[in-house]
């Protein structure tokens, strides 16, 4: 073997060619394979390791700022051997190979977790097997380092690229062995993979797409949910500086799975002149469905809705024996408005539609549903549509959504020319697809001092009655039960009963999904319940908590069983409380909130103590404790960014956060009405990771429920007023019943 | 015909001239670092700098920029070696990482004029930048850091 690198000049300059991925140049050692062919090593539609040893890994999740296209890779670099320069990451079309493209649920990593380990350790064992066949070693004599497999016994060394044609030629091993320690990659920070290009300003986002002869269009939808165009004339916009054409968009009935308004484009050269051809166009609108609904309707309706008996989602004990005998009893109501998702990159995409082909540049989070949804608008083959998913300015769950792309690729269509949609703040706010709000009502029973029972009857929208109404069971959205059936404490006797509303509000998933509102609502009532009790809300769940055991809830569809373990989530509990030296006693204007839960989606275990303190109204969060239990941790300095995050968004949504209706119309429209948390409100954090288990749990979602919960019982902590209305920035001279 | 200089070079425009700086500089000049957010100037996603001073260029018609030198996202430094982009990397700061030119450019021109600035000085020169996926608790580290990189101590 000649010890001199296997390059020729065609390749050194494939190499000087290829920017923005740190390459692999060191190939000492690596030997010059007399004859063998120059390929790629294509072990998996998610790998290909070439010529030059860039290892190239597909993903097929969306980046949103969870860090995916940096914890995935990690999975696939640690049993591949290879060193992080090594990679370039390459976000997936849409295409067969890479099976349903969703992102959501905290799943990326807890659910891929083995699947991408195993396509590094199926790579890495055949180019195991690849030099062993080269010295004529057994492979027991090889392993694996950094992108070289070495020869235990003579130390010679072959460069993964010089292994690549071999390796090609090999059967698969069906079963490749995992490592179970020593790990380079997992459990270390790893900086996120776009940092670099994010920090210049180089990183492109949907919104940054630019194609040959594209359009800009901005769009005037119908501010009423299912109206339909009166009256349209264009004339004055049509004659504006840069405006190409006016087209109008046939909408599609309310509702239904992607739902788009009727609206009325103006298409331009650039996004400002659309926008201002746009604000020129006389429009009116008519036939809505509910012209005149307004925020309290749909609260009272709510409100009459949890009088029914609805459907029983949690049934133990006898709630009318405990209701008949209680000598103590406690009514509550609590609220959660209808919120936006606001990510900070407003929805856009831009289609480049043919007679029968359509190419899409989308910052989305539902590929396989946009593409399905495509094919059906345009009415063109599936093959023929493809979808390059770019970075995602946030994602949140709106991105789920595809009713941005269907507009793109109908103007397209229309003009003959790619065109980009880019919606306006205000579209984000007002023409989007909402978080529900709920209504609670709850009430407990006590018999001398002891609670006996607790009956709650709440009242939503339902995404999937809307959306998908074969994936309700028994009539049921699983989603929103989920999180009611988890409620861990034991109680004597439970009554849940859900009320699905059908309203003409269109809703959606939001990151947390309904634990936002029964996480409220079960953190809230534990607190109230302890308090009423004259105990410590600390050790009063602990004990509600009971015995530590698997509490399960076998009959949850579609996301499997739902497993807690009582002594994980009393351990993030004890052990947030020892960070936040927990105290029930009130210091003046001081006080610490709790909540606690296993989030229903992510499987985490998540104790949060947060600390306020109030003087005139004002309320100043002063610093966030935080233990979560998310399993085996990959990525920490990723986790940690996703915990903050997750309670700032969610804190955000508590202190100011409402969409609310009138005259069929939502009346917040930017971010002066529809306030996010801003750097000054923003607490000190302290966060602890406990490890536990062998595998990860997921963490995107996991944090956003607890902000709510602990910032009000804080607040009680403070000031003994209870607040049950969110959002408290509204409801703070809404003392409420103190009396509890 | 209205010139602008912008990144240390001129280039002459044929548009609009009530059309705000965005604009221009994503869809015509091809500077899409800076970011639309909310085309009203409270979100800082577009901020970029007008002779050193820090502003909304979403809100901000070309006409009142002639003569000044603009600096955006792409022109702060040659390969990102700027000491707040450096900070930023360091702590890892972006998550999805869309409003981060913004608040790099904000932080750049809060140091530049307070080369030490107090917990309060951030917050205030901060506060116009929404991050709706929370950096804010590493954005403020960040700031420290490249502070205290730059700042004799006092």
């Amino acid at each position: 073997m000649i010890d001199t690198p296997n390059i020729n000049r065609r390749q050194f300059l494939k190499l000087s060619g290829a920017t923005s991925v740190g390459l692999l140049l060191t190939i000492h050692g690596a030997p010059a394979l007399a004859n063998s062919p120059t390929k790629n090593f294509k072990p998996s539609a998610f790998l290909q390791i070439d010529e030059n040893g860039l290892v190239n890994i597909w993903i097929h999740k969306s980046e949103m700022g969870q860090g995916v296209r940096t914890s995935l890779p990690m999975l696939i670099a640690e049993e591949l051997e290879v060193d992080w320069q090594q990679i370039k990451v390459i976000n997936a079309d849409s295409l067969p190979e890479f099976g349903t493209m969703f992102t959501g649920g905290s799943g990326s990593v807890k659910y891929r977790w083995k699947q991408f380990r195993v396509i590094g350790a199926k790579a890495r064992e055949m180019l195991i097997s690849a030099a062993a066949k080269v010295w004529q070693v057994p492979v027991q004599q090889c392993y694996a380092h950094k992108g070289f497999i070495i020869n235990k016994t003579t130390d010679e060394k072959l460069a993964y690229q010089s292994l690549v044609s071999i390796a090609a030629e090999l059967p698969e091993p069906k079963a490749p062995t995992l490592k179970v320690s020593n790990f380079k990659f997992i459990g270390k920070d790893m900086p996120s993979i776009d940092n670099k290009d994010i920090v210049q300003g180089k990183a492109k986002y949907g919104i940054d797409t630019k194609i040959e002869g594209m359009l800009y269009a901005s769009i005037e939808r119908t501010p009423q949910i299912g109206a339909t165009l009166a009256k349209l004339d264009a004339k004055a916009a049509s004659v504006m500086s840069g405006v190409i054409s006016v087209q109008t968009i046939a909408g599609n009935s309310f509702p239904q799975l992607d739902h788009i308004r009727n609206s009325v484009a103006v298409l331009a050269t650039n996004t400002w002149s659309a926008q201002q051809a746009r604000k020129a166009l006389i429009i009116s609108w008519k036939n809505a469905i509910t012209p005149t609904l307004n925020s309290e309707q749909i609260f009272t309706e709510f409100a009459r809705q949890n009088e029914l008996p609805g459907f029983v989602i949690r049934k133990e004990g006898n709630i009318a024996t405990a209701n008949q005998h209680a000598d103590e009893k406690l009514e509550a109501e609590y609220q959660l408005p209808f919120i936006a998702h606001a990510p900070m990159e407003p929805m856009n995409t831009v289609a480049k539609v043919t007679k029968n082909s359509c190419e899409i540049w989308t910052p989305t989070q539902s590929q396989t549903r946009m593409h399905d949804a495509l094919a059906k608008v345009l009415n063109i083959p599936k093959e023929n549509i493809s979808i390059h998913t770019t970075l995602l300015g946030g994602g949140f769950g709106r991105r789920l959504e595809v009713d941005y792309a269907i507009e793109a690729a109908i103007l397209s269509s229309k003009m003959k020319r790619p065109v980009q949609v880019t919606w306006t703040r205000e579209d984000d706010l007002q023409m989007s697809s909402y978080r529900s709000a709920s209504l609670h009502k709850v009430s407990s029973y006590f018999r001398s001092g002891k609670l006996t029972g607790m009956k709650h009857s709440y009242s939503s929208l339902s995404v999937n009655a809307q959306q998908t109404p074969k994936e309700l069971v028994d009539g049921l959205d699983f989603t929103i039960l989920l999180p009611a059936k988890a409620i861990p404490y034991q109680i004597s006797s439970l009554f849940i009963g859900q009320h699905q509303v059908d309203i003409p509000v269109s809703v959606n998933w939001w990151r947390g999904t309904f634990s936002n509102n029964h996480v409220f609502v079960q953190e809230s009532w534990v607190d109230e319940v302890a308090n009423h009790s004259n105990q410590d809300p600390l050790q009063y769940r602990l004990n509600l908590l009971g015995a530590d055991r698997i509490f399960s809830v076998s009959d949850a569809p579609t996301w499997g069983e739902l497993n807690t373990d009582i002594s994980r989530l009393k351990q993030v509990l004890t052990t947030v409380a020892k960070m936040a030296n927990w105290s029930n006693k009130s210091k003046t204007n001081k006080g610490q909130g709790i909540a606690i839960y296993m989030h229903d989606l992510a499987s985490s275990y998540i104790g949060v103590i947060i600390e306020v303190s109030v003087s005139n109204s004002m309320v100043s969060i002063d610093k966030i404790y935080c233990a979560v239990d998310c399993g085996l941790v990959v990525n920490p300095q990723g986790i940690r960014s996703q915990i903050e995050g997750g309670l700032i968004y969610g804190l955000s949504a508590a202190i100011d956060a409402q969409i609310t209706f009138s005259d069929g119309k939502t009346k917040q429209s930017n971010f002066h009405d529809y306030p996010s948390l801003r750097m000054s409100q923003c607490p000190d954090f302290e966060i602890q990771l406990l490890e536990n288990g062998d595998r990860p749990l997921g963490i995107g979602e996991a944090l956003t429920s607890a902000a709510a919960p602990a910032l009000t019982n804080a607040i009680f902590a403070a000031t003994g007023k209870r607040l049950r209305k969110l959002p408290i920035s509204l409801n703070l001279n809404d003392i409420g019943d103190n009396n509890i | 015909m209205i010139t602008l200089h912008i990144n240390g070079q001129n280039h002459q425009l044929e548009c609009d001239e009530k059309m705000p700086l965005l604009w221009v500089l994503r869809d015509i000049l091809n500077f899409t670092g800076t970011k639309y957010g909310c085309g009203k100037g409270l979100c800082g996603a577009c901020t970029v700098h007008a002779d050193g001073q820090p502003i909304r260029s979403c809100s901000t018609p070309i006409s009142a920029l002639v003569n000044q030198k603009i600096i955006t996202i792409e022109g702060l430094s040659v390969n990102g070696e700027h000491i707040v982009q450096q900070a930023w990397k360091q702590l890892n700061v972006p998550q999805c990482g869309y409003c981060q030119p913004g608040q790099i450019m904000s932080a750049a021109s809060l140091l530049k004029n307070n080369p030490k600035p107090t917990d309060i000085d951030i917050d205030i020169a901060m506060s116009g930048n929404i991050c709706r996926c929370g950096t804010y608790p590493r954005i403020k580290k960040a700031i420290k850091q490249a502070s205290d990189t730059t700042a004799p101590s006092k």
